[in-house]
């Protein structure tokens, strides 16, 4: 466990992060991305409370989640190992139960934010990110599809 | 053995064509020389016929004249006889000396002299006297025929003269004919053999020179048009073989050259790729650090209960990731500028609104600093990429900023013209050193900035002028050392069929205003 995880949220630095309670069930975020460091970064901006987060440290893990799970948001890494991202995106959007998942894509490569767009990302977010944006660009993409 | 020069072959050529033109000439003019003399010798020999015809009339007249005055006795008839014996001593000294270069007339000529000396002194005053007082006697003597005998042996000394010297004439003229036959002849063969030599000569310089250059010329036009393996044959002598043999070393050189040149544009090609490469991994690979750095910091800063160094500390942090940050974008950008990979997403845009929001950006970066915008109250409509524009002007801004250490005032202001929009930063900072200012735009040049403390990548001008650049515009400064700087920027306004559609968002954002 990470020890901010210990500590209680704090909705007064963070005013704008929807709270959101039972009975409405949390909107699930599949986060793949292969550094942990960056997957807990993403739980942290996000807010541990806010969605039900479900981690994947490469594309397959990330395709076998979104298959099981009926997720309202990926968050995808492009450079994972093995399969990169924008294959992994090309994939889903092939398959019926997967093509509709709202796709927030986090690169490290500028040049592949065209590229992403054409593959249906609804966001593309360039690394380093500043937390609160992050959480802006799933709060829009959750709100666009409902 | 060395080779005679062009110019001397030739020159040794023609001095032996010209030699054997003037050996022919000068035959040509013996043969006609030699015609003219056995001509005027021929004519010659007819005069002397002609001379002594004459002198044989006079010696006719002679004996006419007295036997008139025999038979008429009247004295008037002997005047013929007076006129010739008058006469004729002058005509043949005329004819000997005619005679003078023919040995066997000579002779005769001074037997006719003697005889009419003799028929003269015998029948001549004293005759026609004798006659007066004995006609008798005289009649017998004319009928004796005794002068007239004399003058037949003259005639007939005259008859063998003259039948000798038409032989002389006679064969005169067959020499002169010979003479203009040898002269027409040799005249012929010296036409035909300068005519043959002119023929040699233009064979030779079309062998030795004119093809050898052709061809020369022909390979250099291939070599020109990009065939670095054209050669030419080696022909001709002296220069032309080496001209003909620079040229193949010339095409060598130049085909080597290029296989260097080749092999250093692939070799600089590949270094260029591994160079991308480099800074693709890197920039890659420390943003993935960067990103928890960065996003960490900022999430401590949100939720930690923090003392004063704490939070001064983090905020240290995020502002030297977010610099980090940028200089990775800026490298980025410069490289893929100069690749040409940068592609401008161009709109029509308020230039006034973009400036604005920049200078209210940056504004709020200092408190030591005022930053204002000066814009004109209409907008300024520009065809650009919001975003790369907004890059440039908040880089002149920072710039203008961080180089007026000790405070002051900033001013963005918008002046539109005819077809193009400018924009001026100016500062009253520290200015730039003269021997700085050439050299401002360089990618990595800093100037003093990093002696002053001041902070920055060396990108941030070069980037600006490349994007400037990329939208057909122009950039500029004017800077006094300790006084300040004034960075321009012109961008062109409208162009072509665009002008219609930015006349019609005029009028719609004039329409919308309350």
């Amino acid at each position: 466990m990470n020890k901010f995880e210990l500590q209680p949220p704090s909705h007064a630095t963070a005013p704008e992060r929807p709270v959101r309670a039972p009975p409405w069930p949390r909107p699930i975020v599949v986060v793949c991305e292969d550094e942990p460091a960056l997957r807990e970064l993403v739980r942290v901006s996000l807010g541990e409370d806010a969605y039900t987060f479900l981690e994947a440290a490469d594309g397959d893990e990330a395709l076998t989640l979104l298959r099981t799970y009926t997720a309202d948001v990926l968050i995808l890494d492009l450079m994972l190992p093995r399969r990169t991202g924008l294959e992994v995106l090309a994939e889903l959007r092939e398959e019926p139960r997967t093509a509709a998942v709202a796709t927030v894509v986090l690169t490290a490569q500028p040049d592949y934010a065209d590229r992403a767009r054409e593959l249906g990302a609804d966001r593309v977010i360039s690394k380093p990110f500043l937390p609160d944006d992050l959480a802006a660009a799933v709060r829009e993409v959750l709100e666009a599809e409902r | 053995v060395k080779e005679r020069g062009l110019v001397t072959q030739v020159a040794f050529v023609s001095a032996v064509l010209a030699a054997a033109l003037v050996t022919a000439f000068t035959v040509l003019l013996l043969a006609i020389f030699q015609l003219r003399e056995s001509s005027a010798k021929a004519r010659h020999a007819q005069q002397v016929i002609a001379l002594a015809n004459n002198v044989q009339t006079l010696v006719v007249d002679l004996e006419t004249g007295l036997r008139g005055y025999l038979i008429t006795k009247n004295e008037r008839q002997l005047e013929p006889f007076y006129d010739a014996k008058q006469a004729y001593p002058k005509q043949l000294k005329q004819l000997d000396r005619l005679v003078a270069d023919e040995p066997k007339q000579r002779p005769l000529v001074a037997s006719i002299r003697q005889a009419t000396n003799d028929y003269v002194n015998t029948y001549g005053p004293d005759l026609a006297e004798f006659l007066r007082r004995n006609p008798t006697l005289a009649r017998a003597v004319i009928k004796t025929q005794t002068s007239g005998k004399r003058v037949t042996e003259i005639r007939e000394m005259f008859k063998r003269f003259v039948s000798a010297e038409q032989a002389i004439a006679a064969e005169r003229d067959e020499s002169a004919r010979r003479n203009a036959d040898r002269a027409i002849g040799l005249a012929g063969a010296g036409a035909a053999l300068a005519l043959l030599l002119v023929f040699l000569f233009a064979v030779y310089i079309a062998r030795q020179i004119v093809r050898p250059i052709r061809q020369t010329a022909a390979a250099a036009g291939d070599l020109a048009a990009g065939d670095l393996l054209s050669r030419v044959e080696i022909a001709g002598r002296g220069e032309v073989r080496a001209l003909g043999e620079s040229f193949n070393q010339m095409a060598a050189s130049l085909e080597r050259t290029q296989g260097h040149l080749e092999e250093q544009n692939r070799r600089l090609r590949e270094s260029e790729h591994a160079k991308t490469e480099l800074i693709n991994t890197v920039s890659h690979e420390l943003r993935t650090p960067l990103a928890s750095i960065l996003g960490f910091a900022d999430v401590l800063l949100r939720r930690t209960e923090l003392g004063g160094d704490e939070r001064r500390f983090l905020d240290l942090i995020r502002a030297e990731s977010q610099r980090l940050a940028t200089l990775l974008n800026d490298l980025l950008d410069v490289q893929r500028i100069e690749q040409g990979q940068i592609d401008l997403v161009r709109r029509w845009i308020d230039l006034n609104e973009l400036v604005e929001t920049q200078v209210a950006l940056y504004s709020a970066q200092s408190e030591r600093h005022t930053v204002d915008a000066r814009v004109p109250s209409d907008p300024t409509p520009v065809y650009a990429d919001p975003g790369r524009l907004a890059q440039v002007i908040g880089n002149l801004l920072s710039n203008a900023i961080k180089y007026s250490p000790e405070g002051g005032a900033v001013v963005a202001e918008v002046t539109p013209a005819a077809d193009f929009a400018r924009v001026e930063v100016t500062d009253d900072g520290v200015g730039i050193q003269p021997e700085h200012q050439s050299r401002i735009f360089t990618k990595f040049f800093r100037g003093e900035a990093a002696r002053f403390g001041i902070g920055g990548t060396g990108l941030g001008l070069a980037l600006a002028r490349q994007m400037i650049a990329a939208h057909g515009g122009r950039i500029g400064f004017v800077s006094d050392q300790g006084v300040g700087s004034t960075f321009w920027i012109e961008i062109p306004a409208a162009e072509g069929a665009e002008v219609a559609d930015i006349t019609e968002r005029r009028s719609q954002r004039a329409g919308e205003r309350p």
